[in-house]
């Protein structure tokens, strides 16, 4: 369908291409996600992780998401909750969850974001002045 | 089982490399690998600075082997970070050879041996097995292409394959066969009919061997041998060599055809049948063998079958499967080509229905000509009528009888024909009395008797002959005759669909198909353009649609 606009993609379709995409690798290898069960073939419960990028203070250490993909994604967007624990302005201090009121791309969701944009956003996010300013707990502790 | 495999290390630091591992690897094993200098396939990077991550997890090193964790064909990637303290001030940060890294210690899901209990290999969720192997092909033939690409890397890359436990679990695992093939109902329908064909399609020993002998070259060529001696068995058997001949004529031709070319070039005939070929010039028609699927639009079916064939043998060699199924199997040739082939719906419903059209002689209510199926009714195509001749051969086919046997019984094959066949809707929607009938098995298989399909022919021809000469003006009018022109309308719809195309808009034509695709989740006018582009088949829609996304 080239050139008519992108065709709406059912869910599964979706998400089949994005454990494929996920299996084989995105470019860069700064983040990486991957099916929690692989024999969950509802394709809900999703890994996540980031690598914190160079120069920060996130620099180096392996962030750990868990990522739920509902009946409606792609037309809603994924709950996303870091499972490592992190300080970041738009995730919840307590829970680890990550705000869409104040994450972007899950607050202003468009069906064109996958999970591969999720994570490089909020590696993005670590990269900001002022995340890179916070306190970060020790590595290794979880929410 | 252990087999080796090209693994893709993307290492965050930059660059890629791919490692040729073993599925019983340990984490800690891979590191070694990745340990080692770089003149020895290595990348040289030290093991205490290797975080492995793969599927959004570290791997631990206490992993079982990289087979339980999912890893195990070719075409896979996993994230390698380095970390960069390890040496100095960061050292409380850094895994250990002995601790596995914090992060996958504190989650409870990263534990390795929940899934390592399982043997076999963890599957990537069900729904991939169908693109597993395919998928992960052009991987490993560019990887065997920088080789050298040589046959004997071909079929060492298949026999790598098969013992693969992907591959292996695949087919130890009849459930699963049994749901990819049930997932057809077409496919379903015919198994139930034919017990024998589920048989051989729900058989895993079947699919391994195919693929064992398409992986040796020996066995290969043992396989033709004996297909080869079959034939010249049955060709010096008084008779043989014509019901050979049927069978090429009705199965193989236009399996090749559509399995070789998309639809656009005639395809002589191949090796496993070449008298047929020469006693082709008793048939009146020489000319090239129009494509059966080729009119729907664009040569959508063509592809679907020769995807189908190799879809059966997992993945790999289609046309070659395809015929020695065809020319081993009889019927099962017939009902096999079609069976191996999951997109395949439409394609046989417009198979048999093109053998309908003949058989309706495509004449009476004005008709287009049928799409033709067969060589000896190609030239009769043309000119609206099969000489009596050529129908009554063809009627005679026990192939063929079997055929429109199998297809009259099932009721509910015959509905789905009728109802997505806008022109028989119309003439039933106006005529309810004819939808009773044609929805009435009885009355169609007794219709569809050889002996009834001849006299209608012959009442057809000389309805014809009045007609020429001017003296009966509407053939269409006569009772028994409408239902006979409905066969032929029948056939004509699915042979040239294009014809009726203007007449309906395309919501109306391709209503049970927009439904499909509705239930399947695509929407809107984008699903309906892909219908309009591919002629009304829901497969290579759907394939239109994502291709798109991508």
């Amino acid at each position: 369908m080239a050139g008519s606009g992108a065709a709406t993609v059912p869910r599964n379709f979706r998400l089949l291409d994005e454990l494929d995409r996920g299996e084989k690798g995105s470019a860069d290898g700064t983040v990486s996600y991957g099916l929690a069960d692989p024999s969950d073939i509802s394709l809900t419960n999703w890994n996540g992780m980031i690598v914190g990028p160079p120069g920060t203070p996130f620099d180096g250490r392996l962030y750990t998401l868990a990522i739920t993909c509902g009946d409606n994604y792609p037309i809603a967007p994924p709950l996303v909750r870091f499972v490592s624990k992190v300080s970041l302005s738009c995730v919840n201090a307590s829970t680890g969850a990550v705000e869409p009121r104040s994450f972007r791309p899950l607050g202003q969701w468009s069906r064109e974001y996958t999970i591969e944009t999720v994570l490089a956003e909020l590696r993005r996010e670590m990269c900001q002045p002022n995340n890179r300013k916070l306190p970060q707990p020790a590595e290794g502790s979880s929410f | 089982m252990a087999s080796t495999f090209p693994l893709t290390i993307n290492v965050s630091s930059g660059g890629k490399s791919v490692l040729t591992v073993s599925s019983s690897f340990t984490v800690l094993e891979l590191k070694s690998k990745i340990a080692l200098p770089l003149d020895k396939e290595g990348l040289d990077i030290p093991l205490v600075e290797q975080r492995l991550i793969y599927r959004g997890r570290v791997l631990k090193d206490d992993a079982a082997s990289l087979e339980s964790l999912g890893i195990a064909a070719g075409g896979q990637t996993v994230h390698l970070v380095r970390s960069r303290g390890a040496s100095a001030a960061n050292a409380a940060a850094t895994p250990t050879l002995a601790t596995p890294s914090p992060p996958a210690n504190n989650s409870s899901r990263t534990n390795p041996t929940t899934t390592g209990g399982g043997g076999g290999g963890t599957m990537p969720g069900m729904p991939t097995l169908p693109f597993g192997g395919g998928a992960d092909m052009p991987d490993m033939s560019a990887l065997m292409g920088s080789l050298g690409n040589d046959p004997a890397a071909m079929q060492r890359m298949t026999r790598e394959m098969m013992a693969s436990p992907l591959m292996q679990n695949l087919f130890s695992n009849p459930e699963m066969m049994r749901a990819v093939v049930d997932s057809n109902p077409m496919l379903r329908q015919m198994m139930e009919q034919h017990p024998e064909l589920a048989h051989v399609l729900r058989d895993p020993n079947v699919l391994r061997e195919s693929l064992n002998v398409a992986s040796n070259p020996e066995l290969m060529r043992e396989q033709m041998r004996t297909t080869d001696r079959a034939m010249s068995n049955i060709e010096s058997h008084p008779e043989g060599f014509n019901m050979l001949r049927r069978m090429y004529e009705t199965v193989q031709e236009p399996l090749m055809n559509a399995a070789v070319s998309g639809g656009q070039t005639p395809q002589p005939p191949t090796s496993s049948a070449p008298a047929a070929n020469a006693t082709q010039s008793e048939s009146p028609n020489t000319a090239p063998l129009p494509n059966p699927w080729a009119s729907g639009g664009g040569g959508t079916g063509g592809g679907g079958l020769g995807a189908g064939a190799g879809a059966g043998a997992g993945g790999g060699n289609a046309p070659d499967l395809a015929e020695m199924l065809a020319a081993m199997q009889g019927l099962g040739g017939a009902a096999g080509g079609g069976a191996a082939n999951p997109p395949n719906a439409t394609d046989l419903a417009s198979m048999l229905s093109g053998a309908m059209g003949g058989g309706g002689g495509g004449g009476s209510g004005g008709m287009p000509p049928p799409g033709t199926l067969f060589p000896g009714m190609g030239g009769a195509g043309g000119g609206g009528m099969p000489t009596p001749e050529q129908m009554n051969a063809m009627l005679s086919n026990p192939m063929m009888q079997r055929m429109m046997e199998q297809m009259t019984s099932n009721p509910e094959t015959m509905r789905t024909m009728m109802e997505s066949n806008p022109m028989m809707r119309q003439a039933m929607d106006a005529n309810p009395q004819l939808r009773e009938m044609m929805s009435n098995p009885e009355v169609l298989r007794r219709a569809m008797d050889p002996q009834n399909m001849r006299a209608m022919m012959q009442m057809q021809q000389a309805m014809q002959q009045l007609q020429g000469s001017g003296l009966v003006p509407d053939v269409g009018g006569m009772g028994s005759l409408g239902g006979m022109g409905g066969f032929g309308g029948l056939g004509g719809g699915f042979g040239s669909p294009a014809n009726n195309a203007s007449s309906e808009p395309p919501e109306v034509r391709f209503a049970s198909q927009l439904q499909q695709l509705r239930d399947m989740g695509f929407d809107g006018p984008q699903a309906l353009r892909a219908l309009e582009a591919t002629g009304g088949n829901v497969n290579a829609a759907v394939d239109r649609l994502l291709s798109g996304f991508m």
